[in-house]
């Protein structure tokens, strides 16, 4: 596995879904890549700090801009 | 070697610098990524879930989702990292 891939399946490896052999193959590459362990580290902190930033304050624009975007999403899914 | 700053001092609280940090980097993502980002991993709905709201398929959704996480680390990794 390359660091790549490594990359490429964080998301799925942080939630679980992926299957036994691809883990334990990220779990090598992870063993043996500290590159990837800090990445895998600091993705994770990122997924963190995004939730407590958000929980604690969206800022209001930002906020009417979702409420925008996703009502745009409705009107075209009618 | 790739700095690692989840376990600087900001990470414990977020900082108001890491605050400003996310914030401007969330503003800057473009709608799509912005908004299944905020529902994912703020309001903590499912990928399904998500991708029923935003009208895409689930593969699209977790790509956004690993994309936009990707981008705000980049970003926080430039502010923070250079302290790890």
């Amino acid at each position: 596995m390359t660091c790549k891939d490594a990359i490429a399946i964080l998301a799925d490896y942080l939630e679980s879904t992926l299957s036994p052999e691809l883990v334990e193959k990220l779990d090598e590459h992870l063993r043996d890549c500290a590159p990837c362990r800090a990445y895998l580290a600091t993705y994770r902190e990122t997924k963190s700090l995004a939730a407590e930033a958000g929980r604690v304050e969206m800022p209001e624009e930002m906020k009417t801009r979702l409420r925008e975007f996703l009502r745009a999403q409705l009107r075209e899914r009618r | 070697m790739l700095a690692d700053w989840s376990s600087t001092p900001e990470q414990t609280h977020l900082s108001a610098e890491a605050r400003r940090i996310l914030e401007n980097a969330i503003d800057s993502l473009p709608d799509h990524y912005r908004a299944v980002l905020i529902l994912r991993d703020v309001e903590e709905l499912s990928n399904e879930e998500v991708a029923a709201i935003v009208n895409d398929s689930l593969g699209s959704v977790k790509s956004r989702l690993h994309r936009a996480r990707m981008v705000l680390r980049e970003q926080l990794t430039r502010h923070l990292g250079t302290r790890a």
